[in-house]
């Protein structure tokens, strides 16, 4: 008898519990594959255009979502809307769209030059907060804005959101461009370290890669073009493969071809009466996959290519090197953990400032093994 | 409520031998008195003939014959009985012998037939002639023999429709008790195998026979399955499924708590591994006890295989099984409260197929649910080729229509019909229908919670499989409690001289089956 | 001693892992890196070192009885009322941590899985879930933390996919925190090993005595691993600085791996959700209403239900109290200490106890 009174109880405390309240139906949800946070200007698309509260400014939220609408004719919807921040975006959006939007579903991320340049973190909490927003979305930074980027009425892929995906997922076999995820952006604002984002850039209908952008923390510092996006990719030891052209002389005859090569990074540190002292060695193993050069190649040919590509990275490295401890004196090729790594305590507070970087001995070694010549000899 | 004898309980038979209406006294000396006291039965059954004869001897002994028209082998009955008794059963001087000897004297000589005992009892021999057996009378000796010529027409021996094996043997139980216990006796030719038999059933008297190896089993089982047969009170047993009601262990279990067959060589293999057989006259099916889960994943051809091909079998079967279960209600989980968890192509197309159907996923669901469980419904009951093409029209048009329709989505017509395939991929029966039941409570609860559902539907299955008992054994074994060395025929199925224990889970007398003495098994719990 | 309620050895090992790792892995690489920094590693695995203590310590004073079980022991121990008082107070504890475990198991499952279910809800069907389970008796709580444990394991190994692409100099330099602070770190990070006091408990039940210890070490083995491994996965993924920021670092680790099919993995481990949060729960409960029926004589076939409900509904009341996720954590901060209370000094008094009264108590 107890057994059965104690079932009734259970069933009957089992009914209030109906309540599916988590559940949505699919087909009122909205889908945003890419966002794009901008800076507020008053030309944005945003019909309301909200007025600015004092001491902070206006983010645009762009997003873009497939019109799945049975009879629609644009294939993809695509809104900007104007708030203090992305949250206050997403109660707007309520008001000019009927469907739920699934935030988990956000794949590519895209910050406008302008917000990136500002700092954006202020803008970005509720893509670390929200549970349910993917840590492998994809980061990238707009050349202008970023709703420029999303409104591209792209013509070589669905729709813009699936060609960034596209695009993005699995680079790092085809160049040596950087590419990072949400995760990537928030753990390399560590001390010690900071990120790097690729720039999106509008050419006509087409949507390109055309840069690397280098943050200080949160802050976007410098905008490198692609040759030097490719050196610190071989200097922050990103793994990637990609093809290096030569240009070898031999017997007063220029020689053109390419390798193609994956590439790998060990970075020796110690500290010594001159500072700290790194010693980075970049390791590029592959094989010739173009030689201008008529006739067998031989193992002599082949050494010299590697002395060529050896040199003519190295002197690249060095360049970019240069350039990184004079003029963007912050350290974008992810060097500075290894001083942390033999004393981690004394060296926190400093290791983030410009000086850290610009009075370090940085050396650069660069080997280059080739083991094949493909089909010709 | 039913009532299960648990072990160390005391046995009280409540029924079984029904025998209130029919006196319990002697039988009378005199042919007349005998036939006073059965009158009341035969006369109210016209199939029973009651044949009175005079024995071919000096003093022409009368005698009468008892039987029921069709159950006995007319053959035999004219052949064996009729003919010694009334033609050659003379030579010898009755009067020089007392009555306990004439009696055996008539049967020693006169009756060529080998299942034959005698009684001085009414109940007893009224019994017997329901039973079907021919009962003799005769004047002045007050005993009756009991002959055993059971016959008229049988099926026969064919392959059990029910458990095909792709390959193998093609022997299947029939409907006659016998003849079963023959099939058996005729495999397995081990003196220590033994039979017992009982009768279940108030009314229709059932024989129920108890099959184990002597020194394989565990005596413990065996004197529970006995208490538990024991035990039943029932008017009738007509088929094996109503004995297994009567003695597993949970009834309210939506699982199967003993594993049925209609093969002689699985009833052997289940002997073999320590296991009770439970035959019912009048069903071609076998019951084992204890049974246990994993049980019902192993197919008899599995053991004839390779042992890569058994193997993989297995993982495909609980892959089916998890489909089975749980395909629709993760189609729910995933679709109304997680897309966020499927890649983006499959999101948007699937979103955009939903667009079209005016219901909820679960209605959408619950509605392709119901009638694919009425085409297999309708499919069962129609008679074979008709049976199938009803199925086959009913899939595929019903189908076909319900998407054009927009009633549901190309989507749920994959699921629902992948969850059917892989129901009907399981290679048992009982398990089948169990997990036709199980998909919808699984279906309502991630209705409710999503993957919190989900997984905690699961848990809420895992624990009742935890706490299931088959005659006392831990039904869930050798997974909860493990038992890694019966993961060999469970998980994988080893090869054969690999497996020299018998499975740990069945507690038997005998843990080595075969091959050198390795290390005697672990503990049981 | 019913027989529904002796276990093996070997499912002890099962059932000290379950009552360990629960929801406080998924803080703890947080709680770890607070004082040890990026030795946290370092400090979960001497903190574990506490736990075999407990595990010896309660060895000892099961040897010494082994014929009495925790409540006869106590009551042998301290007298029949005062024993009664003690193992009344054991309950207590046992059902405000079990509290906090499920209040933590509710927060995670409506920040990750339901947003909008309220939480007494999800408290709730959890606390059903583990009610149904503890019904059935020890044994059955043993197999299904047998059965949950290898159905758990595969999130081990998805957790270390990301250590192939993960940044090891998080890690160093070893030591440089301080002796100090890494001793401050090990003993909040010991309080993550709570769970072993059932063990008190269970002793008891257990068939095979003689292989108690060599369970729980392995029990205890296992969960050590676990936890420095989690705490190194999180700190190579993250770097202790981010990880200060996450209230469950080891969820968002899983965020960020990547499947090819399946777009997130966290689908294996939401999938198999409910069986993270009962084990701890279901454990402890079931030592808790084991315990207080020991007490109060409770006919164990016929009302062992309404004892598990008793001790089920203070845990639900309990768990639903602290109004936000940060007086939740405090809650399970206070549990933490709790624990050294009752898993370490409480047996350690026993075994004291035990030692003066000697023979005495040993032959009562």
């Amino acid at each position: 008898m107890p057994r059965k009174v104690s079932l009734t109880v259970i069933i009957l405390l089992l009914l209030p519990l109906c309540g599916c309240w988590d559940s949505r139906d699919l087909d009122k949800l909205n889908f945003p594959l890419a966002a794009s946070y901008d800076l507020h200007s008053p030309g944005s698309a945003d019909p309301s255009d909200p007025p600015t509260p004092p001491g902070r400014k206006l983010m645009d939220v762009t997003t873009m979502t497939p019109n799945l609408a049975p009879k629609s004719s644009a294939p993809v919807d695509i809104q900007t809307l104007s708030g203090i921040n992305a949250t206050d975006v997403r109660q707007k959006r309520a008001l000019i769209d009927p469907d739920t939007y699934v935030t988990g579903l956000l794949k590519t991320i895209i910050i406008g030059e302008e917000m990136a340049s500002l700092g954006i973190n202020p803008y970005m909490d509720a893509l670390l907060r929200g549970t349910t927003i993917s840590g492998t979305m994809y980061f990238a930074v707009a050349a202008g804005r970023g709703e420029d980027i999303l409104k591209t009425p792209i013509k070589n892929d669905t729709n813009i959101g699936t060609y960034l995906l596209a695009l993005f997922d699995g680079i790092h076999q085809r160049t040596f461009i950087p590419v990072i995820r949400l995760g990537e952006f928030y753990r390399s604002q560590d001390t010690g370290k900071n990120p790097v984002a690729p720039i999106l850039e509008r050419k006509g209908d087409r949507v390109i890669i055309s840069g690397v952008a280098v943050f200080k923390k949160d802050q976007m510092v410098k905008k490198l073009n692609l040759e030097e996006g490719q050196m610190l990719v071989l200097l922050r030891g990103i793994a990637g493969e990609s093809y290096q052209p030569f240009m070898r002389n031999e017997a007063g005859k220029k020689h053109w071809g390419s390798v193609l090569v994956s590439n790998s990074r060990k970075v020796k540190y110690y500290q010594d009466q001159q500072g700290h002292n790194f010693l980075i060695t970049i390791k590029l193993t592959g094989n010739l996959d173009e030689h201008s050069h008529q006739g067998p190649v031989t193992e002599k040919h082949l050494k010299e290519i590697e002395k060529t590509v050896e040199q003519q990275v190295k002197n690249q490295c060095e360049k970019f090197i240069k350039k990184m401890q004079e003029e963007i004196k912050v350290d974008c090729i992810d060097i500075s953990k290894y001083a942390l790594t033999k004393n981690r305590r004394a060296l926190e507070k400093e290791i983030d400032n410009p000086e850290f970087i610009q009075y370090a001995n940085i050396k650069v070694m660069v080997k280059v093994h080739l083991d094949k010549t493909g089909e010709a000899r | 409520m039913r009532k299960i004898p648990r072990r160390g309980e005391e046995a009280q038979p409540q029924g079984g031998h029904d025998t209130k209406d029919i006196p319990d006294i002697q039988l009378p000396q005199g042919y007349d008195d005998k036939l006073a006291l059965l009158q009341p039965y035969v006369e109210k059954n016209h199939d029973l003939i009651a044949r009175p004869f005079y024995l071919d001897n000096e003093i022409k002994l009368q005698a009468c014959a008892f039987y029921f028209n069709a159950v006995v082998d007319d053959k035999k009955l004219n052949e064996h009985i009729f003919k010694p008794l009334m033609m050659h059963s003379g030579g010898w001087e009755l009067d020089k012998f007392n009555n306990t000897d004439r009696v055996d004297l008539i049967v020693w000589t006169s009756i060529s037939e080998g299942q034959l005992r005698k009684t001085d009892n009414l109940a007893e021999m009224v019994h017997s002639i329901f039973d079907g057996m021919v009962v003799l009378i005769f004047e002045s000796i007050r005993e009756a023999v009991i002959i055993d010529i059971h016959g008229g027409q049988l099926r026969a021996i064919t392959e059990p429709p029910s458990e095909k094996a792709t390959h193998g043997p093609r022997e299947g139980f029939i409907e006659n008790l016998d003849i079963n216990i023959g099939m058996v006796r005729r495999h397995l030719r081990n003196p220590r195998l033994v039979i017992k038999k009982t009768m279940v059933g108030r009314r229709t008297r059932t024989p129920v026979a108890v099959l184990y190896i002597d020194d394989i089993v565990d005596h413990g089982l065996v004197e529970q399955v006995n208490d538990r047969l024991n035990h039943i009170d029932i008017d009738g047993v007509f088929n094996a499924g109503m004995i297994i009601q009567n003695i597993e262990d949970k009834p309210f279990s939506p699982f199967p708590q003993v594993w049925t067959s209609e093969r002689p060589d699985k009833t052997i293999a289940e002997l073999l591994e320590g296991r009770i057989a439970i035959m019912v006259d009048g069903t071609p099916t076998a019951i084992f006890l204890p049974a246990l889960f994993i049980e019902f994943f192993q197919a008899p051809e599995d053991y004839l295989d390779r042992t890569y091909i058994s193997s993989f079998l297995r993982y495909i079967r609980f892959l089916a099984y998890f489909i089975a279960i749980s395909l629709p209600a993760l189609y729910i989980a995933l679709i109304s409260f997680t897309p966020e968890l499927l890649p983006v192509n499959l999101v948007t197309s699937l979103a955009q197929a939903r667009k079209e159907v005016p219901f909820p996923v679960l209605i959408e669901v619950l509605i392709q649910e119901f009638i694919i469980q009425k085409v297999i419904e309708s499919g069962l009951r129609l008679p074979g080729p008709v049976g199938q093409t009803a199925g086959v029209v009913a899939g595929i048009i019903l189908g076909q229509a319900a998407i054009s329709a927009k009633l549901a989505t190309p989507a749920v017509i994959i699921i629902i019909a992948v969850t059917t395939i892989s129901t009907f991929a399981l290679p048992a029966g009982p398990l089948v229908q169990s997990t036709r039941i199980l998909r919808l409570p699984m279906i309502f609860i991630t209705a409710i919670f999503g993957l919190f559902g989900f997984s905690l539907g699961w848990i809420f299955m895992l624990a009742h499989l935890c706490s299931l008992e088959s005659l006392g054994v831990p039904y869930f074994a050798p997974l909860a409690p493990m038992r890694f060395a019966d993961l060999k025929d469970s998980l994988f199925r080893i090869w054969l001289w690999k497996m020299n224990l018998r499975p740990l889970s069945i507690p038997s007398q005998q843990k080595q089956r075969q091959g050198r003495t390795g290390k005697e098994g672990g503990e049981g719990e | 001693m019913n027989s529904t309620d002796t276990i093996t050895s070997k499912q002890l090992i099962y059932i000290i892992i379950g009552a360990q790792i629960g929801m406080g892995v998924f803080s703890l690489p947080r709680l770890a890196g607070m004082e040890a920094h990026q030795n946290a590693w370092l400090a979960v695995f001497l903190g574990g070192l506490l736990p075999f203590l407990i595990l010896f310590i309660i060895e000892r004073l099961g040897r010494r009885m082994p014929e009495s079980g925790f409540v006869a022991m106590n009551q042998l121990l301290f007298g029949r009322w005062l024993g009664s008082v003690m193992v009344f107070l054991f309950v207590v504890y046992i059902i405000f941590f079990e509290a906090t475990v499920v209040r933590m198991f509710t927060e995670v499952t409506s920040a990750f899985l339901l947003p909008r279910t309220p939480l007494p809800v999800i408290a709730f069907i959890a606390m059903l879930a583990v009610v149904y389970a503890i019904n059935k008796g020890a044994r059955v709580v043993a197999r299904l933390n047998e059965i949950l444990f290898w159905i758990i394991l595969p999130l081990l190994v998805i957790i270390m996919i990301p250590l192939a692409g993960a940044d090891y100099t998080n890690l160093l330099p070893v030591g440089e925190a301080g002796l100090k602070s890494i001793a401050r770190g090990a003993l909040s990070c010991s309080t993550a090993y709570a769970g072993i006091e059932v063990l008190l408990v269970f002793y008891f039940l257990v068939r095979q005595k003689g292989e108690i210890i060599k369970a729980g070490i392995l029990g205890l083995g296992y969960t050590m691993l676990v936890y420095v491994l989690v705490t190194v996965i999180c700190q190579v993924v993250w770097g202790n600085n981010f990880i200060q920021t996450l209230n469950w670092p080891v969820f968002t680790v899983f965020k960020t791996i990547r499947f090819p099919v399946l777009e997130r993995p966290e689908i294996f481990m939401l999938a198999v959700w409910m069986g993270v949060g009962i084990r701890p729960t279901m454990n402890m409960g079931f030592a808790a209403a084991y315990s207080l029926s020991e007490v109060l004589h409770v006919k164990r076939d016929k009302y062992f239900h309404l004892v598990v409900i008793a001790i089920a509904l203070p845990v639900y009341i309990l768990a639903l109290l602290p109004p936000n996720l940060i007086i939740a954590f405090k809650w399970a901060e206070y549990a933490g200490y709790t624990f050294l209370l009752a898993g370490l000094f409480y047996p350690l008094l026993m075994l004291v106890v035990a030692v003066i009264r000697g023979k005495e108590a040993q032959s009562a």
